[in-house]
């Protein structure tokens, strides 16, 4: 139904000292020891966030060396001025399952109030999320073509697209249960704005050895939710795609018609003064697509031999465009897609979390924090170690180190710091892959204002402060 | 403390400013993409098939004991009219055409393709022979070369000419009614370089 893919915030965001945002994603850390918030409208925290699974675009495109002696077919040389593509190094840069990953998110509005042992918020966001996959042996076929396979089984393996742009209306809560146990949760009214969702698409192609004929078979389905329609011919196939009329910007950022729901989980638990130990999950949830639905579904299987010269109905000469038209609408006939019901539900991206953090001292903690995706059956973790201080009552550190979908060379930085009620914060688990976004296998950035009421960081309250409020001390 | 505070803000706000615009987005620059991008898939696919009985070929019966001329005997060509079909693309330099022959038949048999203008009557460009091909050979590989002027001929062609003739061998005298009840086939297909460039 949907992917589970994990994505945008940096894990160096759940050990930061003093920030709000870090029950994004743990509900049960709400990151203020009393009083209220709310952040800058519109500018409340922007999330950022691209990956793939340990391939970069400079292994597919990049800068090409300069050789003097290269005469290719109309005398153009490859110069390091000139972007080449290089599917030789591309190919040998991806594993069998492949993917490209990207997120968004805006929180519009947002706000939050603690008193005692209880912590509530509410926020406004708009998230959106895309993701190709592809296997290598796609790669294979677009590099080799299809006369390598004779004598074989060609498989395409899983491909395809996911995409949703969704609002989100969140609810949060975490009670401090004793000195020791925090447990917070969030649900999330959903709004579907729009969805691109692909499953099991995937073709074969057997032949002989001496390739007389080629053994064809395709599947898969496709669910599009958005203000589109498409246009059929007179064969069935989809001859265009527009619009829908009248259908203006308004009425897509204003549709209410693909409600879903989500829920958070958390909970942080005090083993001594110095250490806690955490856990999340984040974001279990579903939405349902009803409005400007197209749903496609592809099963086909044709057998290709070619033209049939034993026609017993043609007289010379023996005409090839009838013959040809007849294989071509056989072949139409064949892979036309069909279409299914009205309704289809895609799954939000699910996260889980476990954290450890251990306070050396009034500044300096060392946090550990491992995440755990579930995808087609497989489990994927990333793991993150991190260096948090605390410094000039303001100024809040996280220098990170993390290893993510088989790389291992990310270092993350997370800042925030706070100048009377204004706080401003960043952080990112990759801090030099912004800057050389071709090289980059992963990339997140969230940044945000927020404005801090009566959190009692003045350091004259200190000794007071309630002990699971994951402040800066 | 206050000043050391607004210090750090303007570094750190300085630092993430030039992170931002320090980032280096040159690659990404897809009109500097050079050309010719080296991906040339090598695409395959079947043309056609038959198999054919001798007798079928011959509009005039001959005699069964008339013997096999040693030049050979022209059976009627196999006429395809190409009208409205195009067989040519710019990604393409070279086309291969392979045919699997199976002689079922006693005698050597040849085959060979010619493209023909429909309005002169003419043939254009070269003969593509497939040489001999022994009696009782399965699914043998002939396979020809058809290069820039030769699409371009087959491309101002309206027909293509299949021709099969059956053929004697050194001195063995073969009767015609020992052949004519006997099949060959012939599965025609092509294989391509695509220069993907080309089509960009």
């Amino acid at each position: 139904m949907g992917t589970n893919h994990l994505y945008s915030q940096p894990n160096t965001l759940y050990f930061m000292k003093g920030i709000p945002q870090t029950k994004d994603i743990n509900p049960a850390r709400p990151g203020i020891a009393g009083g209220f918030y709310f952040s800058m409208p519109f500018l409340s925290k922007i999330d950022l966030s691209a990956n793939t699974n340990n391939w970069s675009y400079n292994d597919l495109i990049h800068r090409g060396s300069f050789n003097p002696l290269s005469n290719t077919l109309n005398n153009t040389f490859q110069t390091s001025d000139s972007l080449v593509i290089d599917i030789d190094k591309f190919r040998a840069s991806i594993d069998n399952k492949n993917f490209a990953f990207e997120s968004a998110a805006l929180t519009i509005l947002e706000g939050g109030y603690k008193k005692g042992d209880d912590f509530f918020s509410v926020s406004i966001t708009e998230r959106e999320f895309g993701e190709l996959f592809f296997s290598r042996n796609l790669i294979d076929l677009v590099k080799r073509g299809n006369y390598p396979y004779l004598g074989q089984t060609f498989y395409s393996g899983n491909f395809g697209v996911n995409m949703q742009h969704y609002r989100e209306f969140t609810f949060n809560y975490s009670h401090d249960v004793n000195k020791k146990l925090t447990v917070g949760a969030a649900a999330k009214i959903l709004f579907g704005m729009g969805a691109v969702h692909t499953n099991g698409m995937n073709f074969k192609i057997a032949s002989p050895a001496i390739g007389d004929y080629l053994d064809v078979s395709t599947s898969g389905k496709v669910n599009i939710s958005g203000p589109v329609d498409f246009g059929y011919n007179s064969s069935g196939l989809i001859s265009s795609v527009h619009r829908i009329p009248n259908y203006s910007i308004r009425d897509y950022l204003t549709n209410l018609k693909n409600p879903g729901i989500a829920f958070d989980f958390g909970v942080a638990y005090r083993v001594n003064t110095k250490t806690e130990l955490s856990a999340s999950m984040i974001d279990l949830g579903v939405i349902g697509w009803k409005s400007n639905v197209t749903r496609l579904t592809e099963n086909g299987n044709f057998l290709y031999r070619g033209v049939n010269l034993n026609n017993p109905g043609q007289t010379q000469p023996f005409q090839l465009q009838p013959i040809v038209n007849a294989l071509r609408d056989s072949l139409i006939s064949e892979f036309k897609p069909d279409t299914l019901g009205s309704n289809f539900a895609t799954l939000l991206p699910t996260k889980i979390y476990f954290g450890i953090d251990h306070q050396i001292n009034d500044v300096l903690s060392f946090s550990g924090l491992g995440r755990v995706r579930i995808m087609s059956n497989r489990v994927h973790t990333s793991l993150t170690a991190a260096a948090n201080a605390y410094l000039f009552d303001a100024l809040s550190i996280s220098a990170s180190y993390s290893l993510m979908e088989s790389t291992f060379d990310n270092i993350g930085l997370g800042i925030g710091f706070k100048i009377k009620a204004v706080q401003l914060y960043a952080a990112s688990d990759n801090l030099f892959s912004p800057f050389h976004p071709a090289k980059a296998r992963n990339m997140n950035l969230r940044i945000g204002i927020n404005f801090i009421f009566g959190d009692g960081t003045d350091s004259k309250k200190r000794g007071s402060l309630n002990p699971n409020c994951h402040c800066p001390f | 403390m206050t000043k050391k505070r607004l210090s750090i803000s303007g570094v750190l706000m300085s630092v993430i400013a030039a992170m931002l615009f320090s980032c280096n987005l040159d690659d990404f620059k897809l009109n500097e993409l050079a050309k010719p991008v080296d991906i040339v898939p090598v695409v395959y696919a079947p043309i056609a098939y038959g198999t054919f009985r001798v007798k079928d070929l011959l509009t005039v019966p001959i005699p069964d004991a008339t013997p096999i001329p040693t030049g050979g005997l022209s059976l009627d060509p196999f006429i395809m009219g190409k009208t409205g079909v195009t067989f040519n693309s710019i990604a393409i330099d070279s086309v291969y055409l392979q045919n699997h022959f199976t002689n079922d038949t006693p005698i050597n048999m040849e085959f060979s393709y010619n493209f023909y203008d429909g309005t002169t009557g003419l043939p254009i460009g070269q003969t593509f022979a497939s040489g001999i091909i022994p009696p009782g050979v399965k699914d043998t590989l002939i396979q020809f070369k058809l290069g820039r002027s030769d699409q371009d001929n087959l491309l101002s062609a309206s027909n293509i000419i299949l021709r099969f003739r059956p053929s004697n061998v050194g001195n063995t005298s073969i009767l015609y009614g020992k052949v004519k009840n006997t099949y060959f086939s012939i599965k025609i297909a092509f294989y391509a370089p695509v220069h993907i460039w080309k089509l960009m």
